[in-house]
């Protein structure tokens, strides 16, 4: 079989990415699908970033170690998925030192969920329980991406998320069963990221009229992925007796249309909440963190267990190998997930993908044969026929 | 080892991997970002370890980790202060992994048991945070910026040991014997991280879950 080859034309490859079509780096693609794919992917490495300032203050004030451990490594996730996204970026074309100069010049645009601040422990619960919730619904749903190295980040980004859930609904059943004030704290913080997650999902818009659906970028529509929520979660919520702001329950809400949603979308601004700046790390700024000068990228291959095959994980930027062996440690083998990593220079590695296949090989494979009518005829001759 | 030395080594993981989680989210490189969280999880880990072990099976390790007094405290002024900038952080890191490793071998020798199986355990772990250590002090050893943290932070280091195991130290560091800042006495910027590592525990009457 020879390889798909990817049409050179942007109608072709329209049809070809919306016929469930994946693209690798190095293919030709349409200047508007790169484009709009580095804008997408940029905008969710910058909220995985951003998204550590409103929880990191609370790791040095979690209340048991067993807190202070899960919300440490949820965080560190979090910044682990924004080297993974940004290496996508920069595949792409676009340098991460790029990315974080805009990001920090306010040019780029990150998630409006993470403009809000975190007010109280009970806030800490309900980001980690529902704010990654309605995240994985976003993030399951780019496992199908068109764009593979995209779809295949996703996959371990999901997969590490998956524990953030568990670890922001046990905060809440701790609280919910403690004291009266502590389930009081609870329901505050919900009422407070209602509306945030309301919007989480972005403006109802058809998904055919969204330019991110139609290049197979995302594979649903911004109104199925927050019914998706509000099926899944609502109910959750309910049964810990925890009530969900009437006006914003949203299973008609979310099929409003855009202008409705303009009138009456809780956006920060309006609801003369919170909208204060996310706090500047205390060590410097993220502008602080140093560009990609002197830094080259290492792929990073994994064996998850003994007697499997190495499996392309990713990549990181490094230094030297010492560097390189240091972080992709804890990048790809923290949650003891590999047993084995090999660390490539991607200098060294020598790319090789086409084959010519025009005068028909299948002789040198099974399906180049079809012994089936020759073997009839010769079990009928030696009168055998019947008996196999 | 006594339990006043033991709980002098858990709360300086406990400290040290509270301020090296200062920088989750705000290291200057998303790659190191991930590894240095590694390791003070990896910290507050052996602190745990050892808090479980000083209050036994049934006592409560959250209770001795945070419902002290500043002032009960027994880590090391080292790794009480409040570092700025990322040659004071990883001057100290090398320093205490230096340190440490003298501390921790000499514990794997200790008579009882129990101390010395955990020693193992932690030392198999802090492997990683020495090649770490090295790998960065190999790298910002020539920069007048880090040379000048750790001249800094020498005397701190020193008062991470006994005095019988300071030797060692001078020895493997290369840096001449000054007066150490002991073990027993606290830096003023004890008590503003207790304020916050102990904030929302303290916010909540008698009955609370967390």
């Amino acid at each position: 079989m020879a390889a798909v080859e990817i049409p050179h034309d942007e109608q072709a490859f329209l049809e070809y990415v919306q016929g469930g079509g994946q693209v690798e780096t190095a293919d030709w693609m349409p200047d508007d699908y790169r484009a709009k794919l580095i804008k997408f992917i940029e905008m969710h490495g910058n909220s995985e970033l951003m998204g550590v300032l409103p929880e990191r203050e609370w790791i040095l004030r979690a209340p048991t170690l067993q807190r202070k451990l899960a919300l440490t490594a949820k965080v560190q996730d979090e910044v682990g998925h924004a080297q993974l996204i940004y290496r996508v970026v920069e595949d792409l074309g676009k340098p991460r030192e790029q990315c974080l100069a805009d990001l920090v010049d306010g040019k780029a645009k990150f998630h409006n969920v993470f403009h809000y601040p975190t007010l109280s422990w009970g806030d800490v619960g309900v980001i980690a329980w529902l704010v990654d919730a309605a995240a994985i619904i976003s993030q399951k749903a780019l496992l199908k991406c068109s764009y593979a190295p995209y779809a295949r980040i996703m996959k371990k980004i999901c997969w590490e998320e998956s524990f953030h859930i568990l670890h922001g609904r046990d905060v809440i059943l701790a609280m919910v069963t403690g004291t009266p004030e502590q389930f009081e704290l609870v329901q505050e913080a919900l009422n407070r990221w209602w509306g945030p997650l309301m919007q989480f999902h972005g403006n109802p818009i058809p998904k055919d009229e969204d330019p991110m659906y139609l290049w197979r970028i995302k594979s649903q529509g911004n109104g199925e992925a927050r019914q998706q929520f509000l099926d899944g979660y609502v109910p959750q919520i309910w049964e810990l007796g925890l009530t969900v702001p009437r006006r914003r329950v949203g299973v008609q809400r979310a099929r409003l249309g855009r202008a409705q949603a303009r009138r009456d979308g809780a956006r920060a601004e309006d609801r003369g909440a919170a909208r204060v700046p996310p706090p500047l790390p205390r060590a410097g700024a993220v502008g602080t963190r140093r560009g990609a000068r002197g830094l080259s990228v290492w792929e990073v291959f994994r064996r998850e267990r003994k007697g499997q095959p190495l499996e392309h994980a990713g990549s990181v930027e490094a230094p030297d190998a010492d560097f390189a062996e240091a972080w992709a440690r804890e990048q790809y083998g923290r949650r003891g997930e590999s047993v084995a990593l090999w660390l490539v220079p991607r200098d060294a590695i020598r790319d090789v993908e086409d084959w010519a296949d025009e005068f028909d090989l299948k002789y040198r494979r099974v399906d180049g044969y079809s012994i089936k009518a020759r073997l009839k005829e010769a079990r009928e001759r030696a009168g055998t026929a019947g008996a196999g | 080892m006594n339990e006043q030395a033991l709980l002098g080594l858990a709360d300086d993981e406990l400290v040290l991997g509270w301020r090296d989680s200062e920088w989750t989210g705000i290291a200057p490189l998303l790659e190191e970002d991930v590894a240095f969280s590694s390791i003070a999880q990896n910290e507050i880990g052996h602190a745990r370890a050892v808090y479980e072990l000083v209050v036994g099976p049934d006592g409560d390790a959250d209770a001795l980790a945070f419902d002290r007094k500043p002032e009960e405290y027994g880590c090391a002024p080292l790794v009480e202060l409040h570092v700025l900038d990322w040659a004071h952080t990883i001057a100290r890191r090398w320093l205490y992994e230096v340190a440490d490793e003298i501390r921790i071998t000499a514990l794997k020798g200790d008579h009882d048991p129990a101390v010395a199986g955990l020693a193992a355990k932690i030392d198999r772990e802090e492997a990683y945070h020495r090649m770490h250590a090295e790998m960065w002090h190999e790298r910002l050893q020539d920069e007048s910026r880090f040379r000048a943290a750790v001249d800094e932070l020498w005397p701190y280091a020193l008062g991470v040991l006994p005095t019988e195991l300071r030797g060692e130290l001078v020895e493997r560091v290369g840096l001449a014997q000054v007066d150490a800042v002991d073990r027993g006495t606290h830096t003023d910027e004890l008590a503003p991280l207790w304020e916050e590592m102990t904030m929302v525990r303290r916010s909540a009457p008698a009955g609370a879950q967390w």
